[in-house]
């Protein structure tokens, strides 16, 4: 490509790089006197603290197919994760999988299957999940799957049986199996909420340190190294651990799977500006889709690919929340007390079984939508402006508001552990009620009179049975009984469903359309197949994992 | 680290003093509740202070709150969080947080630490208050009576008990007064509440009513409150209508089943079964519980009579449905 910066002769670069790295002499000054970019140098000059064939940061699913595929194929893995433990947003999954193609699970159920299906299923166009595919990568998806499923039984995953349901677009395939459970209690993250994917992502890990993948706990990348800038290949990462800064080299390469990017509020509003601070995501506080694979691939020039993905509306990848009153509060992510991280959870929060029994009520104390509603016309009125002139984007917390009497229908005992003080608060009135928010993200006080004359609005509906503002169907209860109570209902993100442009192989590429050597990403860090979960990421994480294990070592 | 201990031979020294709020206080309060602050005395030789006592004083030079240094963390001075009584008139105030000049009798250079000032303002307001209604039935029969409850409370927790509530008409006119009982709604602070027995309109449709609550006699200021509640009022009944809920197939009954019929309202009971007293008309009918469905209807009420609705039984959200997503419901 034309508009493709050049760098210096790339052969006499690598000699040069070679040659100095062996001497351990190199300097700054030497590499200006050949003409090497000044960052180039830098890159000449890196004390490597560890090396490996494969460097592989993240540890979750798909981190950890490609570590065990990587080394499948006979070359080194280095681990990097920043957590306390590996599993990332997959420890915390149901586990159920969606591979098919014609596996010997599905053979043995007779369930039939082929990649064909699978391509057809996330290439349709009259579906917005798959409208917008990268057909190229569905393609190899689709041919892989069958053998990505054998790879995880040949790794030790254990399976419930036969697939739970149809999956994917079109031809709705049986393809969805499910793992068995992590057998020690003490290993979960999410314990007792049928959270399977810990048997997914414990047994890969399993059979990781087995082969002799080293796996650095609390190691968080801060950089990838590549030659230059925006040329030359990836030599390795930087690890922050401990204050410290180390150098991780890669022979053969480096795969980015840090989880997805919906934790990193200025990142995420890439693809969607209403996403400001106030909306939490799945999986934290354990997991926190930091989007340091996209952002620290996009610093040495990688791209951004299929970014349509993010905002298709299908899909989970902002909801409305289900436990109310917790700061995260998604689906069926609940953290017990027991759980490891409760600490950092605070609160299991209330589920909420009948969204009849509150009204939901944004930061300035007014309905805005109708409660029965959990879909993306609701997500949309959710993130409306609210009238602050200091907040024009993004819709401010949203409050779910109930009186005495729903916490005895619902049978909510509301009070802590259940309910965080930060996300929940009480009154007397509905006056006091709103005094009584104080929650970071709630940067204005909810006016008490106007959530009074919202809720007494509300309850002349529930009067006469017609709701006139939002057309709830038939609301049944009031909110009058003392005391009253505002539980955190505001809607929650989970997937990252675009990311790094790669190619079949999962190696990425840069903004200039040219493969990045050295560099791999997938799971939800990539972009191309906007398919919710494990599916993707194993097949994704394994393709890495085979090519780089079989690819030529860098000569620098 | 001080430098005095090099220099000892020197005459009392002085050394400046800053002071800072690390926690300042709200810039409103309710007039005579407490004012929270925490304060920060530094020294530009970092001298450890701990011990000593920071005042607030009143312009006339009472003091009014005082608190020692308790702290010493990065060579500043920090007091633990205190408080003083704010006035009990409603108006602005200013008062300054002094670290008194003081001598440092340990030190062998007699250190001097120069006075310390730092302005607080803050307004005191009456104390807000405000009201809850509840138990209002609907629909009620014309000219009957009925039965409410009202609370009202302070922003503050003052003890309400004994002060007047009143019901307002449409047109403003009182039509009731109650005077709040004297312990709390349970689960609240301070909640005084009382109950108001009340008639029905002679008039069918919807009504409104408002609650004023103007304290008086209170040592503190208050502010008034207001609110409104509203209700259905209906024409005598004429007919009984049984509404028997009945699983679809199973054919059991189903119990806590929201019935309504227009604006009637009905749980049903263990049998199954709501009954409303109406008068004759044509109603919509609609059951409503959690985890069941049934479709709304119309039934001609001209005599007492018995309805059967079939509900069916709706599967519960599978957790896991972004998986198995079936492409017609996806959306």
């Amino acid at each position: 490509m034309s508009s493709h910066p050049k760098g210096p002769n790339p052969v006499s670069r690598r000699r040069f790089l070679k040659t100095t790295v062996a001497n351990g002499t190199a300097g700054i000054a030497a590499a200006a006197a050949v003409g090497l970019h000044p960052q180039e140098a830098e890159a000449a000059d890196i004390k490597w603290d560890r090396t490996a064939d494969v460097v592989v940061v993240g540890a979750g699913v798909s981190g950890l197919a490609c570590a065990c595929a990587a080394s499948d194929t006979g070359a080194s893995v280095i681990m990097i994760e920043e957590n306390f433990d590996i599993g990332g947003r997959g420890i915390m999954s149901g586990g159920s999988i969606q591979l098919g193609g014609g596996h010997s699970l599905q053979k043995k159920y007779g369930t039939a299957d082929s990649a064909d299906m699978i391509f057809a299923d996330w290439t349709r166009h009259d579906h917005p999940a798959s409208r917008y595919s990268d057909r190229d990568i569905v393609r190899k998806f689709a041919d892989e799957n069958a053998a990505t499923f054998e790879f995880l039984l040949a790794h030790g995953v254990q399976f419930t049986g036969r697939e739970e349901g149809g999956s994917g677009a079109s031809t709705n395939a049986g393809r969805t199996y499910q793992t068995v459970e992590w057998h020690i209690p003490s290993q979960l993250v999410a314990p007792h909420r049928g959270r399977n994917g810990s048997g997914l992502v414990r047994r890969l890990e399993e059979s990781a340190r087995k082969a002799g993948v080293q796996i650095l706990l609390k190691h968080s990348m801060t950089k990838i190294i590549r030659e230059s800038p925006l040329s030359g290949r990836v030599l390795g990462v930087t690890a922050r651990t401990g204050g410290k800064d180390i150098n991780v080299r890669a022979r053969k390469g480096v795969y980015v799977g840090t989880g997805g990017n919906c934790g990193n509020v200025n990142f995420r509003r890439t693809f969607d500006p209403r996403l400001t601070e106030e909306y939490q995501q799945a999986c934290a506080p354990y997991a926190r889709q930091s989007g340091d694979a996209e952002v620290l691939s996009m610093a040495i020039g990688a791209s951004l690919w299929a970014t349509a993905q993010q905002t298709s509306e299908s899909g989970a990848a902002i909801t409305r929340t289900v436990h109310i009153g917790c700061q995260w509060g998604y689906g069926q992510l609940v953290i017990e007390t027991d759980s490891p991280i409760f600490h950092l959870a605070r609160a299991t929060g209330l589920t909420v079984a009948n969204w009849q029994d509150l009204i939901l009520v944004n930061q300035t104390g007014k309905r805005f939508w109708n409660e029965l509603d959990g879909g993306y016309d609701f997500i949309a009125a959710a993130m409306a402006y609210s009238g602050d002139p200091n907040k024009l984007n993004g819709g401010g917390p949203i409050w779910a508001i109930f009186d005495a009497d729903a916490v005895v229908r619902e049978r909510w005992n509301p009070k802590p552990p259940n309910v965080d003080p930060l996300y929940f608060a009480t009154g007397a009135t509905l006056k006091e009620l709103a005094a009584n928010i104080n929650n970071p993200y709630q940067k204005r006080p909810m006016p008490g009179a106007v959530l009074q004359e919202t809720v007494e609005r509300y309850n002349s509906f529930v009067t006469s049975g017609v709701d006139s503002d939002f057309k709830k169907p038939k609301p049944m209860y009031k909110v009058e009984k003392p005391p009253f109570y505002a539980a955190w209902a505001t809607p929650i993100l989970h997937d990252s469903l675009t990311g790094l442009r790669v190619n079949t192989d999962q190696q990425v590429i840069d903004i200039f359309g040219k493969v990045i050597p050295g560099l791999y990403t997938g799971g939800e860090s990539m972009g191309g197949l906007a398919q919710h979960g494990l599916g993707r990421d194993l097949v994704s994480g394994r393709l890495a994992g085979l090519h780089a294990g079989r690819s030529s070592a860098s000569s620098t | 680290m001080t430098d005095h201990i090099d220099r000892a031979d020197e005459e009392a020294r002085p050394h400046p003093t800053t002071v800072t709020l690390s926690r300042a206080p709200a810039s409103e309060v309710d007039a005579g509740t407490e004012i929270v602050l925490k304060v920060k005395v530094s020294c530009p030789h970092g001298c450890d202070l701990r011990g000593r006592v920071i005042d607030v004083v009143a312009p006339d030079g009472a003091v009014v709150g005082s608190s020692l240094l308790a702290e010493f963390t990065d060579n500043v001075n920090e007091t633990t969080g205190f408080a003083f009584i704010a006035p009990e008139e409603v108006g602005e105030y200013s008062w300054t947080v002094v670290f008194p000049k003081d001598r440092d009798e340990s030190a062998p250079a007699r250190v001097v630490h120069v006075e310390g000032l730092h302005p607080i303002t803050v307004r005191t307001l009456a104390h807000d208050t405000s009201l809850a209604v509840w138990g209002v039935p609907s629909p009620i029969v014309i000219d009957h009576p009925f039965r409410i409850q009202v609370g009202a409370t302070c922003s503050s927790g003052c003890d309400l008990s004994g002060k007047e509530i009143q019901i307002l008409d449409e047109a403003g006119v009182s039509i009731a007064r109650a005077k709040l009982g004297d312990t709390p709604w349970d689960g609240t602070r301070a909640l005084y509440w009382t109950d108001v027995d009340l008639v029905a309109p002679a008039r069918e449709g919807a009504t409104s009513r408002s609650i004023t609550f103007v304290p008086t006699e209170l040592r503190l200021p208050h502010g008034g409150a207001s609110a409104r509640f509203g209700f259905q009022t209906v024409k005598p009944p004429q007919h009984s209508v049984a509404v028997k809920v009945v699983q679809k197939d199973a054919g059991t009954p189903v119990e806590d089943a929201q019935v309504r019929l227009g604006v009637y309202f009905a749980y049903s009971d263990a049998n199954g079964v709501a009954t409303v007293a109406m008068p004759q008309g044509t109603y919509s009918l609609d059951v409503l519980k959690t985890g069941f469905e049934a479709p709304s209807r119309v039934v001609d009420v001209c005599d007492d009579v018995t309805v059967e609705v079939e509900v069916v039984v709706v599967p519960p959200e599978n957790p896991d449905a972004y998986w198995l997503f079936d492409p017609t419901k996806y959306r």
